[in-house]
């Protein structure tokens, strides 16, 4: 229990402000920081804060998902979707804090801890610069980059993770060391310290550009197979990063799984249900008058136990899908159309809905919190 | 209370436990509903809960209205949408009322009152302004104009 900093308001016992709070929205937390010096100690206490975000967390409702506007970083936008109810998810435009230096800059999400996100800006000639931004108090943090990283633009990959035992974010970054002969192939950023640093550490193959998933302490990474001419022809393992122990791993499917993801020709790690989740999807041609796609999606039941991976349903379609997003809270699978569209797709009923929104940007997973960067 | 529940053993009687409130009333409550409760539970698991429970911070007339609560939500058969109503009933009482409900389901421990009653304190305050929360609540230790200002400008756009 938090403890009393004052006595003196005699109609509400401190315990029953912090029941009471601990449910309200962030808007209406940061409004009441004004009320009194114990409620604006209370709101900022950091175990309020993670109280607070406990509880946001059991209601679906406080979940969202949010991605770039498609002229970001022209117009400093975003969506925000919810997918509270059955009904198709409304969408909100919001204004992202952090100024866009150019034109001929380009942005990027990084990754969600659900609390906070992390997106990446860079420009010609420019070292890039990242923000830690929580949409829901509005604030923002610069990452300035490492002396390493303003001296080689070329990485890997990308990651933005929770350290539970340390209670820090950090943010993962691996250089292309063959091509630069770095010595240095791995840096983390702290958001404690506010610092990055180096590891020393042996790096599982990668490809670029792919997209990474945060969930129960590791970062995920789907790593594509290649054939003789180094062309990427699906998928053969998960990479991991274990941000608690700084240490990388790889998941080898169960022999099953590992065939579903070898041959198809897209798949998109994701988090479904509070489980890793994996959307693939591959052309069907033959029989059909129009060339059909055929998604399957696939849950690991258990978390790290590979024999647990199972398809949870799949189906085709005809609409011209470019891409999958992932999921909403209520499970809707969230599909990029041509001409920048979106589309939610219901697993129970299999209907179909446009989303009023064009972005060709990536969604990302957000929950309500007060959680400062 | 005369619901029947176990039809195999129809001699045993409903165990029943005591609870003695602050101002000294006592009352009886079956030890499936009284299970309800975190705290309750655990007494019962440590067999203290053959003597009357002494409540010093419950009085009388609370501690009827949680034993209340927690015999109709240990009610077979009732659905969710009249119990729904039958909650929005229970918590349809001065807020001063609702606080003392949250401080003993806080105490008690008993999740699924603490959640109604603070939920509802929650939407009665959460579109308020700050000096109508200090006037409803009876705060005493506000800033000073120019100190609420400041507060007030780190996030103005949650005033608007």
């Amino acid at each position: 229990m938090i403890s009393s900093a004052s006595d003196d308001d005699p109609k509400l016992p401190k315990d029953v402000a912090v029941e009471v709070l601990k449910r309200l929205p962030v808007e209406s937390l940061l409004r009441f920081r004004c009320v009194c010096r114990s409620w604006r100690s209370t709101i900022d206490d950091p175990r309020f804060v993670a109280l607070h975000l406990n509880h946001s967390a059991l209601d679906a409702s406080n979940w969202h998902l949010v991605a770039l506007h498609g002229d970001y970083p022209v117009r400093n936008l975003c969506y925000l979707l919810s997918g509270e109810s059955l009904a198709p998810p409304s969408v909100s435009q919001i204004e992202i804090p952090f100024a866009a230096t150019s034109s001929n800059n380009y942005g990027f999400v990084v990754g969600s801890c659900n609390d906070l996100i992390c997106v990446m800006e860079y420009g010609h000639g420019n070292p890039w610069s990242m923000y830690l931004w929580n949409l829901f108090t509005r604030k923002y943090r610069e990452v300035r980059p490492s002396t390493l990283a303003r001296k080689y633009l070329c990485t890997i990959a990308l990651g933005f993770g929770f350290d539970a035992r340390s209670n820090d974010h950090k943010i993962v970054i691996l250089y292309d060391g063959n091509v630069q002969r770095l010595e240095t192939r791995v840096q983390i950023y702290s958001l404690r310290t506010d610092s990055w640093r180096s590891l020393e550490c042996e790096v599982p193959a990668f490809c670029r550009n792919t997209s990474s998933v945060f969930l129960n302490g590791n970062l995920h990474w789907l790593v594509p197979k290649h054939d003789d001419m180094w062309w990427e022809t699906g998928y053969r393992s998960i990479a991991l990063f274990d941000v608690v122990n700084e240490v990388f791993d790889e998941m080898v499917p169960s022999e099953k799984f590992l065939h579903v993801i070898s041959v198809s020709s897209q798949a998109v790690l994701s988090v479904l249900n509070d489980l890793l989740a994996v959307c693939t999807s591959r052309e069907e041609t033959v029989g059909h008058p129009e060339t059909l796609l055929c998604f399957s999606v696939w849950v690991m039941r258990e978390y790290g136990v590979p024999d647990s991976w199972t398809e949870l349903y799949c189906f085709q379609t005809s609409e011209q899908v470019l891409g999958v997003d992932g999921f909403t809270r209520n499970g809707d699978l969230l599909l990029k159309i041509d001409g920048a569209k979106r589309l939610s797709r219901n697993p129970i009923t299999g209907q179909f809905t446009n989303l009023p929104l064009r972005t060709h940007r990536d969604f990302y997973t957000v929950v309500e919190s007060l959680v400062s960067p | 209370m005369s619901s029947s529940s176990s039809s195999s053993l129809p001699p045993c009687p409903k165990k029943m436990i005591t609870l003695k409130s602050s101002d000294g009333e006592t009352f009886q409550i079956e030890e499936t509903a009284a299970l309800q409760s975190k705290t309750l539970e655990n007494m019962i698991d440590e067999n203290c809960a053959s003597t009357p429970i002494p409540l010093r911070s419950i009085n009388g007339k609370i501690l009827a209205k949680v034993v209340e609560f927690c015999n109709k939500h240990a009610e077979v058969g009732v659905d969710a949408e009249s119990l729904h109503a039958w909650d929005a009933e229970f918590v349809n009482v001065e807020y001063t009322t609702l606080f003392d409900y949250i401080l003993a389901a806080n105490f008690l421990e008993i999740p699924t009152l603490l959640d109604l009653a603070s939920g509802v304190v929650g939407d009665m305050i959460k579109g308020k302004t700050p000096d109508e929360i200090r006037k409803m609540f009876n705060i005493n230790d506000a800033f000073s104009p120019e100190e609420e200002e400041e507060v007030r400008r780190a996030n103005q756009w949650a005033f608007e």
